[in-house]
């Protein structure tokens, strides 16, 4: 069960080369853009994006990890990391800030940027999901004893090496990949209006929450997993957005409150997941549609959000 | 009679040499042990091969007021003392599978979790870490107890008032140390219970172990030369002196015995099914990051 790190790196190669062709798309759109220019914006946003990436990651990892860097030193706690030690929400912050300082750079308004570059981020995510199918046990989930299924749904895991022995587990990255790439569809639907960026990751975000509680590998602290923690943090600021800026409407904050519910939920669901005999597909079950109504929620907040800033610019 | 004679020198060498072949050393890796010979059934509580031997018990104890779980293994050599990582590959990965999984992935006789060393949190985050043979993490947590393993496959317990961080951890006595472990704390060092005041002291257990509380635990102890016992209480629980107790109970000359994870992490599994808490309401098997199985050696078919 070695990861296959000539697959994975042709994978995210082939991300970064279909990211870049629908920055390069989505640039060439602005108004007055040139070929030159879109492919210098382009290629800035990549890069800035991946130096950004990295230093935002180790960011967070030092955050998350403090106590071990004290213990082992800096240069020697970071010679010791594997992928599955880079925090995917400090990567993809640090990816929206080199785009965004990217279109600073260019001389051109950050968020416009971000917005013409959702499609391309999300398209990246996706690819950067698929890829952890390489990674052995890495984008998997657990599944019960004896259950078979076949892919996407699951992959077989051979840990004798002859075949004689192998466990089935849940393709969690396939779904995490699937759902990235309904992202990008989205944002491309949108065709870079006003909060689309926000808009694409939040459905990135929101769709983590559940996946990142299937993953049998994930970044914990105690019994809370990081990335679901920053994943449903970035998705209450969005909701909580829609209540700062929707003034004058009635229940303004209602997105916000359900999303504080939720996440009191799912910390009760996730105890029972570790601490109960709960059927887990139950428990899957009332998560998936506790999710699925902070998204109903979100995109009406959005559509009155829309509607009063047009009633605003007629009057 | 010279003809004889020879013929019965070579059936010798034949038979020594197939008896090596069938029984051997495991590697000081992470592959398993010999696929064992018969399958699990309730009642069945010893399994024996040449290279080892394990005994299971189940004791509803109004004495000590829960229910443990034990067994004794026996085994030919140190090598089949072992340890696996959830990932297969790495002590120190975020990857986490319940004990089961691990056990047959290596064809554990008998598997228990481990000390949970990817727990990155609490003072449980720079715990030492070495297993089967490689050193994965060089930091000690200064408050709790260290038990090393060395190639005999004997424990040697390192109280917590030593100088942690400047001791070789990776040999002992001149022995090379194999596995070594930084949970606790120890239960019995050297023959000689420790007292309750220390075991409840909260400060020599990792973060949340709540040693006064009734809690499940994993006790792993030496009885004698490869000779194991691993305890744990069903799902309500002990305290620490309870604990020691039970190990007491069962094995009154016990030299060494130590603390490991527990919760809902504690999990014994024999011959590929788990054995504790099977009728109770304990919950679904808690992922866990690591696993100390025995395994047979024994590769005749």
């Amino acid at each position: 069960m070695e990861n296959n790190m000539t697959a994975y790196s042709w994978m995210m190669a082939g991300g970064v080369a279909g990211c870049a062709a629908l920055a390069y798309a989505g640039a060439r759109k602005r108004p007055g853009a040139s070929a030159g220019k879109a492919a210098a914006l382009t290629a800035l946003e990549i890069l800035l994006g991946f130096v950004f990436a990295a230093l935002c990651a180790a960011a967070a990892l030092l955050l998350i990890r403090f106590r071990n860097v004290e213990a082992v030193g800096f240069e020697k706690f970071f010679s010791g990391l594997t992928l599955e030690d880079v925090p995917f929400f400090g990567a993809v912050a640090g990816f929206t800030l080199g785009v965004y300082l990217a279109g600073k750079c260019m001389k051109l308004p950050g968020t416009d940027t971000l917005n013409r570059f959702a499609a391309a981020g999300a398209f990246l995510i996706a690819a950067a999901r698929f890829a952890e199918g390489f990674l052995g046990l890495f984008g998997t989930g657990e599944l019960p004893e004896d259950t078979v299924l076949p892919f996407p749904l699951a992959v077989a895991i051979d840990f004798s090496g002859d075949g004689s022995y192998v466990e089935y587990y849940l393709a969690v990255f396939m779904f995490e990949g699937i759902a990235a790439l309904a992202a990008m569809v989205f944002a491309l639907r949108k065709n870079a209006e006003p909060d689309t960026f926000l808009r694409t990751l939040f459905i990135i975000c929101l769709t983590q929450v559940f996946f990142e509680s299937l993953r049998t590998t994930s970044i914990a602290w105690l019994f809370v997993k990081v990335e679901q923690l920053a994943c449903f943090l970035y998705v209450e600021a969005v909701l909580l957005r829609y209540g700062l800026k929707g003034k004058g409407q009635k229940n303004r904050f209602l997105p916000a409150i359900a999303g504080l519910v939720v996440c009191g939920l799912i910390v009760a669901e996730e105890f029972a997941l570790d601490k109960t005999n709960l059927p887990h597909w139950l428990i899957y079950t009332c998560m998936a549609a506790e999710l699925a109504l902070l998204g109903y929620l979100e995109h009406k907040a959005h559509l009155r959000m829309v509607a009063a800033a047009g009633e605003k610019s007629a009057a | 009679m010279k003809r004889i004679a020879a013929c019965l020198f070579i059936l010798l060498l034949l038979v020594s040499s197939a008896d090596a072949e069938g029984a051997r050393k495991l590697p000081m890796d992470l592959t398993g042990g010999a696929p064992y010979k018969v399958k699990y059934k309730s009642d069945l509580e010893v399994y024996e091969d040449p290279t080892i031997r394990v005994e299971r018990h189940r004791v509803p104890s109004k004495e000590f007021g829960c229910t443990y779980y034990y067994a004794l293994i026996t085994v030919a050599d140190a090598s089949q003392l072992r340890t696996l990582p959830a990932d297969n590959k790495n002590f120190l990965s975020n990857t986490r599978v319940p004990v089961i999984k691990m056990a047959k992935r290596v064809n554990a006789v008998l598997a228990i979790n481990g000390d949970f060393t990817a727990a990155f949190s609490g003072n449980k985050s720079n715990t030492f870490v070495l297993r089967q043979g490689e050193l994965y993490r060089d930091t000690v947590e200064p408050g709790l107890d260290l038990l090393l393993i060395d190639e005999d496959g004997d424990f040697h317990i390192i109280p917590r008032e030593e100088d942690l961080e400047a001791l070789d951890k990776t040999t002992v006595d001149g022995k090379r140390v194999v596995n070594a472990f930084q949970f606790g704390p120890a239960l019995i060092k050297d023959g000689v219970p420790a007292d309750d005041e220390s075991l409840l002291d909260q400060t020599h257990s990792p973060t949340y172990a709540g040693p006064h509380q009734l809690n499940q635990r994993m006790i792993i102890a030496q009885v004698g030369p490869l000779q194991y016992l691993t305890v744990c209480c069903a799902h309500y629980g002990a305290t620490l002196p309870t604990m020691r107790d039970i190990v007491l109970e069962i094995a009154p000359d016990c030299r060494n015995a130590y603390t490991l994870d527990g919760g809902d992490s504690t999990q014994m599994v024999f011959l590929g099914t788990k054995i504790n808490n099977v009728n109770e309401d304990g919950g679904a098997d808690r992922k866990v990051t690591d696993i100390i199985y025995f395994a047979s050696a024994n590769f005749e078919e």
